[in-house]
This record gives C-alpha cells, structure tokens and sequence, in this order.
C-alpha cells in the first residue's frame, strides 16, 4: 500500500485545485513523513532478555504479533565478516578473526570492542563516504554532451571520507553541503574545509555545449534542488519545475521559491557553459573557487592562472597527441558563492523564456514541514536553506538518514525507497522504529557513528541469515527482521577484497592529478590514469560518466549522472564471467597463489591458509578433499609451474564462490 | 513482474533438477535478488513481433532521396533555394511503393516496407534528436527503448544477453542510447563489435576448456555445499544458475557471432562480399543469428547520413552500403519464417531539408522525414503519412519518436502506459506522458 485514501483523496483536491500553495492543504492530509517526529513508547518487551538495545524491543513486539521467532545470533566468524565489511568494505584480516574467536568475553562486550575498532579505521569514511557519494551522484566528469573533466571533484570526494571519519554531526555536514562558504570560522583551515562542503551542488550532469546560457543555468538549478531535497529529504521537490507536484503537496511556486536561491549564487564546477566562455574552452580554472585564505574575506573565483596545464586552452599545445592529466593546484576547488540575490520567476510549463509570476526567495511553504527562515535581502538564502532542512524540526532530515544508514547495516530501509519519503514512497515496515531512532540521532547530536554502532551492537543486526521454514512461509522477503538478510558484495569492497586477499592492495590513496582530456564527444577524451588493476581502494578510481569501466555495469555500479542512495542487486552471467574469466581474477588469483605456496610446505597446510585468506576459516575435511581432488586432475602437462597452475585454479574457484561473494 | 516460477520454466532440463523444483512453491513469492530478471515473460496483451531488428542511419538520411517521392519539389527545383531530389524514383513491387534508386535490391521487397512519411520530431539538432529516438528524453538520463523492451518481456535467449547493440556509435549520447539508466543494469544493452564479436570476459586463455569445467564443477561444488546449510536460499540459488549460463555464453557467443559457419552464399546474400556493404552485411547477418537464437532487441548502425553537401551522391554511396545486406536480411528472415513475427525498423535521427544547403546537399530537417517498418505484424507494401508538395513538412499521419515508441511497444504486446517503472518519486515510461499507437499500420 502506498497511502491511505484520506492522503491520495486530499491530494486529489490539491492538484484540482492548481495553483493552491501547498499551505492550504488541511493539516492532517499530508504524507506520513511531514508528520512531526513522535517519541514511542517502547513496547512490551516480548523475549525475555532477547533485546541488547530498545530498537529490539520494536523488532521483538512486531514478530511476537505476526507469532514469529527470530533466528538465533549469528556465530562470531560470520559476525566479524559481516561488521568488517559493514564498516570497512575490506574482510577481516586474520589476526582480526583470531583475536575475536578467542575473545573470552561474552559476545555482546567481544563485539562492541570489534565494532569500536573498526569505526575508529580510516577504511570507515571510505566505505560510508562512498554510500554517500551514490546519493550526490558524484563523479569526475560532467557527462552528457561535452564529457569534460570535474578536475577538482575529488576535493568533494575526500571531504565525504574525512566527514565520515571524524564523524561530522551530521548537521553540520548537511550545511557544510549547501552553504560551507558563508558558515562561521573558527580557523582558516576549517573555513577552508566548509566551503570544500559545497562542491556537493556543482556536480550535476549537465550539457555544457548546447542551448543557451539561460536554460543551462535553471537545468543547473533543477539539479540542485534535486540533489539538496531528494539527498537530505527525500523528497522530490524538482518534480515541480514544470507544474505542481502530482502527488506531493509541492507546489510549482514552492520549486522556484528555491530555486531563487540557487538563481542567487553562483556554482563554480571548472566546466562552464559554452555561453560562460572566456578564452579556457571546456575546462576553466577561472570557474572554480580559490580556497579562502583568511578568515572575513567572502570566498571567490579562481582570478589568475599560472603557467601550466589547467585549461582546455593548455591542451592544445599537445594537438592530437593524448595530452599528460591537468596539474592540481592547491587552492583550487569545486564550490559554490553567493551572487547577486535575484528572485527566480516561475516558467510556465518549465520553459526557460515562459516567465510567470515571481516568488520571492525562500517563500516555500509545504505543509507541516517547518517555515522556512527569513532571508536577508542581501543574502542568497543557501544559510536559511541549510539551517532549514539541518534542523530537529524538520521531521524529514533525521528521519531520512536513520533509514539510510537503516539500509546499509540491513539489506532495506525502513522505507524501502530510500530517496523517496512522499505519497509515491514506500510507507515505513516499522514507523515507530524509525521515529525511535530518528530521535535518538538528533539527541545523538547527530552522530552517524553513534547510530552506526547503535544499530550494529543490536540483537537484531547480529542474528544469522540461516532460513527458518516458519518464517519464509509468512515472511519470505525478511520485511520483520527475523533474521539477517545475505547481501551480496557491491563492486568496490568485492574488488578490494580481491586486492587484499591478493596482498595488492594499497591502502594509501593515490595522488590527486589523474584526470586528462578535454570531454569532447566520445569515448576516452577524458580519461584517468589509474583503472581498475590499479591497486588502490575503488572509491579512488575516477568516475568517468558514460564510460565506466565494463565492471562497472556488470555489477550493478549506480549510473554516476542519477541520485542513488539504493543500489540495484543483480546477479547475472557477466559477474560470473568476471569470476571464471578476467584478466584482473586471473591476476590476483596468482598473486594469492604465490603467497599460498610461500606460506608454507605442507600442502595440507597451504590448503588451510588458502581458505583462512579467502573465506576467512578453514576447510571442512570434505571440502579439503574435493580442492584435492581438483587439483589433481588438472592438466598441467608441460606446463612451467605445474603448482602455481594448480594453485591459482582452486583460488580462483573460492573468489567465484557464493561464500565470497556474499555477506551471511 | 518476475516471478520466480518464470525463470525456472524457462530454464530447461539443464538447470531445472528436482532439487529446484522442489523449492518452487516455497519460494515462488521471493522476488528479490537472486531471480534471473531476463526470464521472458507475457507482455500486456497479444503481440505480432516478438523481437526487434533496429536499422539506425546515424546522420539523418535525406528522405528526398530514399523513400519519399517529391515530383513537386523536382518541378520547383531551382527555384529560390529549393533543391530538386538529385535521384530517380520508381515503383516497385505490386504495390508500387516509389523508391529511389539508391535501393535496387531493397526495391525488390517493396511489399514487405511499410513507409512512414509522416514522421517530424521538433528539433534539428543531432543530439537531441538522436537521444531522443532512443530513449524519448534529450532532457534527462533515460534508459533506453531496448532496455524498456527487455525490461517489459524478458528474453528468449537462454545463453544470450537480451539486447545487443554492434558497434554503436561512441558520442551524441553514446551509451546511454543503449544504456537502462534507472531501470536495473541487466537490461542495458551489451555492445559488440561487428568485427571481432566482443563481450568482456568471454575468453579464458589460461585453463584448458576441461579444466575450466573441472573448475566450475568445484565451484558449483562449493555452491551446492553451502546451499545444503541454507538450504533454498535464493542467492546462492541465483550464482549457481548464473554460472552455468556464463559457460553457455562462453560457446554461444562466439559461435553465433562467428560467421565462418554460414555458407558462401549466405556471404552473397548479405552482401558481405562487396567491400562497399561488407560491414553493414556482417551487422546483418549477426542480426539475424542473434534474432534466430531469441535476443529480443537488436540494433544495428551505419554511420554517414549527414548529407549537407553532394547528397545525390552521398546517399548513392551510403545506400550502397546498407541496400544489398537489408535485402539479404529481409529474404533470408522470410525463408526461415522469421519476418513475421520479426519486427525490423528503419531510420535516422531526421530527415533533410527541401532547400539546398551547400553545393548540393540538404539541411537537417526534423519536422518531415521517413522511417519504414518490415514484418512483425505491419503491413506491407503500404504508405502512412506524407509531408507537404515540397517534403518540408509532415502534415499527414504525423508521427513523432513517442508515437514510434508506443507503436513499436504495441507490436510487441506491451501498452505504452502500462510499461512503468517506478523511480525517484513517480512511474517513469518510455514515452513518458504522450505517445499514440498507430493502429492503422499494423496488418
């Protein structure tokens, strides 16, 4: 069920009645969501001493209704896998797996210290700075038409991992997002590190090379407000561009009460419309933003360029020959200021020369959700934007990034459309749940790992994924948690952890300065010079638009022009011939092999190691036997290294097995 | 929409073992991972095509000089800037379709075309138009008409992605006109070059073939193992049956792209001996392996239609290339018995204007051009739509990409409004809020 009659009925009024404000939509007609955060009593406790956190309670009272049992907890190997991959996207290493098997405490305390561990790696803010990145649709180049390269968008990158790491109130991060330009200071390099925020709103896909200026510039705008409303709201007000909203109460004048903010500033993301052209081509330094260096002076344009390669205009030295990556300059960065503050006029039927009436900035006034702050004439509004959406009042915000960190730790959010909190998204399978802990973030102070660990130190996310007949007859789709939910590996921790296994991986990131090639039309005129056998962490590699590597596709790699805070699972014949056939298996299948050999003499004790690297235990003694049995019936005849041969065989075989390629 | 008990009907003996079967009922409501998502399903009501073969001409081919018969603009020619047709016009076939002579072979199937002469889109820019013929929305990232076919009706091909595009072209919107953009990545198209065949990771040059199956037997082994400790559990069930089909692709890939197999006469057919349609061929001849083994949307591109200058020429030379190959198509689909329920669609991004550009060549025009439709249900021999005495403008029978779309969608027993798919807040379609199906060309 998608809503209850009483909304789909007043929302038919609303759209009947055209260009009513939003605002007059009686109170108690509107979506679940823009209902006020409600704290829940906690329910009866139904198992005994089953809960280890009130968020269990919930869990509990709901199976007890549908007269279900949950599983049993998982075994501790199987749990460490889960919260290594959870937290790091990497396995655990097999001093990690030891040292919590043989952890004396009970399991509660033996995990919290494995959970607190984990969030306290650097291998934490890639893994969730990477779920993030999915919903700010962030890429290295601006796709569509003219496929130029966003130089400066891994400053963006890194300041999502450094966030995650430091674990940013997630206020903050929000703010830091829309308006880090113009937030307080207490230091240069924290100034500096806010306006980094707002690289957030220059990375839309965009068609650089067609059109005028004019409808370049309002496209550029329908992404923001797409990216800040759907990101932090999950709601999608840019559904309203061109009439009002069909289903939510979002008027059309509500969007370009928005949209006057964004019309107010200027975004600088280095690759400007061919109608902004100044001498650099496609690739501008002058339309970026030049880092603050003290602490009052309003943040502005890059205003001189030294000698070098930054533009597309320095390319050209290197005629048809493929030009080396652009030179990174350590002032320069993708970002937002304020302009000229100018009211957006409506267009009618969002057409860019259709003007209609003239909303004034920040006049939005969706019902029941808080109003919208006061913008000072000679501001933007981007501040009263963040302090809107970055506020306990709004019922939307914690409640939408609960549920997002929700879906990473168990497979599905509450709301099972994670971007979508209006009329047309799934209603929550447990609203007082997701109100409990919306709460508990805000009074968290906003703390993403706090919630991370709240979450995982749960009976819930440590149940076992085994199947109970009972249960699947009622509830095959797991919607009441009565057991953990298998996830399989996405492309970045399945990549590392073939990396790793293989000892290749470098955890260091590379160098910024990898990105050449001016976009122009087709593939490879932008390019990054580290690919996937590159031996760095995934979240590294460049993200070209519409030319990811075949990998990419192949396993479900969200499209890089979309927001997408869910990714698609699918398992289909080109993973499985990623496994039996790439080169890159291939390639780490030998480099395990290698070690394998080298870790000892014994055959039987090779076989173990091999095991104990890859799935993290040892073989059962069936298993030993059959890897036996094919590595003796290989043919290796006249081969040079009959053992490597034999070896890299059965390892490639355990990389293409369900146990690797799945969390249980 | 994709119900387990879809896949595994379709499976065949080689995947459908008791142990499956025996899990069925208990596992028929799990439609999550896990599923193959290409099984074939039903479409929305009875279908006359069951696949498409697209012909794109990349460039806008000059209606004046294919497919639309203009004696008018020949008598006005001259005057002002208006450029006559450069080539000659006459019926062919019992119906008396007029074709230029740019299609000598293609001619001779007259009464098999269904011409669409009415076709005007809005817009004269390549880009847009050419995004907008794939996916409907030059605006935004938009899966794509092959991806919104497959999503919509699965595919037939067991050991075969369900849409393959060879050799597409690499800008104006490159992958993502073949691309499934929020719809899931198994139903984006999967390129291959008309040359060399290619799917990534098709070929294992390290493991003999015996050892591979030695190894894969180990894999499935393992599977297996580890299913039997969670017994029925869809994941696992998911890998298992995906490598079996990846071993499949490994042979059927090839050994349908490999064309050394076909008689020399089937190379004559196709045209694949002359050097002028030998490429086009080999695309045609792929096309109709691939259509013969169930692949549900085929798209085939020639690239050179952009004719601003000596278009009489220009189209002589391109119609070569593609002329001798489409007629090989169409007969050798017809004495397999495919062209009826074969769908072939043919055309560009727009047609060309009636006023000369340069030194004897057309501007871009979008609001007149052709595009004509073979078997899978059209009918043949037969005229829809027309544009004005001078080919300027569609003033008949108009059809626009969105109408294209739906009618295509209908052919193949799937409603234009019913093929949803629910992103970002709303129920996306291929032809988003328009699209009429044209009733009066189907047979």
């Amino acid at each position: 069920m998608k809503a209850g009659h009483s909304i789909l009925l007043a929302l038919g009024l609303f759209v009947l009645t055209g260009n009513t404000r939003g605002a007059e939509v009686e109170e108690g007609e509107i979506p679940w969501s823009f209902q006020p955060l409600v704290r829940p009593a906690l329910p009866e406790n139904s198992f005994g001493s089953w809960p280890l956190d009130d968020l269990d309670r919930f869990i509990a009272a709901r199976l007890a209704t549908e007269g279900l049992r949950p599983n049993p907890g998982a075994d501790r190997l199987t749990l460490i896998r889960r919260a290594a991959f959870d937290l790091t996207g990497l396995p655990p290493s097999l001093e990690e797996i030891d040292r919590f098997l043989a952890d004396p405490a009970p399991d509660p305390e033996a995990f919290a210290r494995v959970v607190d561990d984990y969030l306290s790696r650097p291998q934490f803010g890639e893994r969730w700075g990477r779920h993030w990145l999915d919903v700010a649709r962030y890429a290295d180049s601006v796709g569509r038409t003219w496929n130029a390269p966003f130089v400066y968008a891994w400053r963006y990158r890194d300041w999502v991992v450094k966030s995650f790491n430091e674990d940013k109130s997630y206020r903050r991060f929000i703010a830091e997002q829309i308006a880090g330009d113009l937030l307080p200071a207490d230091t240069v390099e924290q100034r500096r590190d806010q306006v980094l925020g707002t690289g957030f709103l220059t990375l839309g896909s965009l068609a650089i090379n067609m059109g005028t200026n004019e409808a370049f510039v309002l496209d550029q705008i329908d992404d923001q407000i797409d990216a800040t409303t759907r990101g932090f709201l999950g709601l999608s007000i840019a559904c309203a561009r061109c009439h009002d909203h069909k289903y939510d109460p979002v008027a059309q004048m509500d969007y370009y009460a928005m949209a006057g903010i964004f019309y107010s500033s200027w975004t600088y993301s280095g690759t400007p419309h061919v109608g902004d052209h100044a001498g650099y081509g496609y690739v501008d330094p002058e339309m970026l933003v030049s880092l603050p260096t003290d602490l009052a002076t309003p943040v502005d344009r890059v205003r001189s360029v030294p000698a070098g390669i930054h533009s597309m205009s320095d390319l050209r030295q290197f005629g048809g020959q493929a030009p080396p990556p652009f030179e990174i300059e350590p002032q320069w960065a993708m970002g937002m200021r304020d302009g000229k503050p100018v009211d957006c006029a409506l267009r009618e039927g969002g057409m860019a020369w259709d003007l209609g009436e003239t909303p004034p900035r920040g006049d939005i006034r969706i019902p029941s959700l808080p109003k919208f702050p006061e913008i000072p004439e000679e501001a933007s509004g981007r501040l009263q934007l963040a302090q809107w959406i970055a506020s306990p009042e709004n019922p939307l915000t914690a409640r939408v990034m609960a549920n997002r960190v929700w879906q990473h730790l168990f497979g599905r959010g509450l709301v099972e459309t994670v971007d979508n909190f209006g009329v047309t998204g799934r209603e929550p399978t447990h609203p007082e749940l997701l109100d409990h802990l919306a709460i508990r973030f805000i009074e968290e102070d906003w703390s993403v790992k706090r919630l991370i660990r709240t979450l995982m130190l749960s009976r819930t996310y440590q149940l076992s994924s085994d199947p109970q007949d009972a249960a699947y007859e009622k509830d095959p789709d797991n919607a009441l948690y009565w057991r953990s939910s298998p996830r399989r590996l996405e492309l970045e921790p399945l990549r590392d952890s073939l990396l790793q296994v293989a000892g290749r991986l470098q955890l260091e990131p590379p160098a910024p300065g990898v990105l050449a090639g001016n976009g122009s039309r087709g593939r490879g005129k932008t390019r990054g010079e580290i690919g996937f056998d590159s031996p760095y962490r995934s979240l590294y590699l460049p993200v070209i638009r519409d030319f990811l590597p075949d990998e990419y596709g192949v396993f479900d790699f969200p499209d890089p022009s979309s927001i997408a805070g869910q990714r698609h699972v699918t398992t289909a014949p080109p993973q499985s011939l990623f496994f039996m056939n790439s080169r890159f298996v291939e390639d780490c299948a030998r480099e395990t092999a290698d070690r394998v050999i080298e870790s000892n003499s014994s055959e039987s004790e090779r076989m173990d190691f091999a095991y104990r690297l890859i799935l993290g235990r040892k073989p059962s003694a069936d298993e030993h036997q059959d890897a036996d049995d094919l590595m003796k019936h290989l043919d290796t005849g006249g081969l040079d290294d009959p053992e490597g041969y034999r070896w890299s065989t059965l390892i490639q075989a355990l990389f293409a097995s369900a146990e690797f390629r799945y969390v249980f | 929409m994709f119900s387990r008990r879809h896949f595994l009907a379709s499976s065949g003996p080689a995947f459908g073992s008791l142990a499956l079967s025996a899990l069925l009922p208990r596992w028929s409501a799990f439609s999550a991972s896990g599923v193959n998502p290409l099984a074939p399903h039903d479409g929305h009501h009875p279908a006359t095509a069951k696949r498409v073969i697209f012909l794109f001409m990349n460039g806008g081919p000059s209606h004046h000089e294919t497919f639309d018969y203009k004696p008018e603009l020949a008598r006005a020619g001259g005057s002002g800037r208006l450029l006559p047709p450069a080539l000659n016009f006459s019926p062919a076939g019992e119906s008396g379709l007029m074709i230029s002579e740019a299609f000598p072979e293609l001619s001779k199937h007259a009464d098999d075309l269904c011409l669409l002469n009415g076709m005007s889109i809005g817009t004269n820019g390549h880009h847009q138009a050419v995004v907008r013929l794939h996916t409907g929305n030059e605006m935004f990232v938009r899966p794509s008409m092959g991806s919104w076919i497959v999503y919509g009706l699965g595919s037939e091909a067991e050991d075969l992605p369900g849409f393959i595009t060879i050799d597409p072209i690499a800008n104006l919107g490159g992958a993502g006109n073949y691309g499934s953009a929020f719809l899931p990545a198994t139903f984006q198209g999967t390129r291959i070059g008309g040359g060399a065949g290619s799917v990534p990771n098709l070929y294992n040059d390290r493991l003999t073939r015996d050892d591979q199956r030695r190894q894969l037997d180990f894999i499935n082994r393992s599977n297996r193992r580890l299913l039997e400790k969670i017994p029925g559990n869809p994941e696992v069930e998911g890998v298992i049956q995906s490598y079996e089909m990846a071993f499949k692709m490994q042979t059927s890939v090839p050994e349908t792209l490999d064309l050394d197999s076909e008689p020399d006469s089937m190379f004559d057919l196709y045209g694949i001996n002359d050097g002028v349609s030998a490429n086009f061929g080999r695309q045609c001849l792929m096309a109709r392996r691939l259509a013969e083994r169930g692949v549900r949307f085929i798209q085939l591109t020639a690239n050179g239609w952009d004719h601003h200058g000596n278009v009489g020429p220009g189209v002589l030379d391109r119609g070569a290339a593609i002329d001798k190959p489409i007629a090989g198509l169409l007969s050798d689909l017809k004495q397999r018995d495919l062209l009826r329920d074969t769908l072939i669609v043919w055309g560009g991004e727009f047609g060309r204007g009636a006023n000369e550009d340069n030194d004897g060549g057309r501007g871009h025009n979008g609001s007149g051009f052709t595009f004509w439709m073979a078997g899978g249900g059209v009918k043949g021999g037969h005229v829809h739509g027309a544009t004005d005495e001078i080919g300027q403008e569609a003033v008949e029978g108009v059809m626009d990409f969105h109408d294209l779309h739906a009618t295509i969608l209908h052919l193949l027993g799937l409603d234009h409004h019913k093929l949803t798919y629910h992103y970002a807040g709303r129920d996306f379609r291929l032809t988003d809020t328009k699209g009429k199906v044209n009733h009066e060309i189907m047979a």
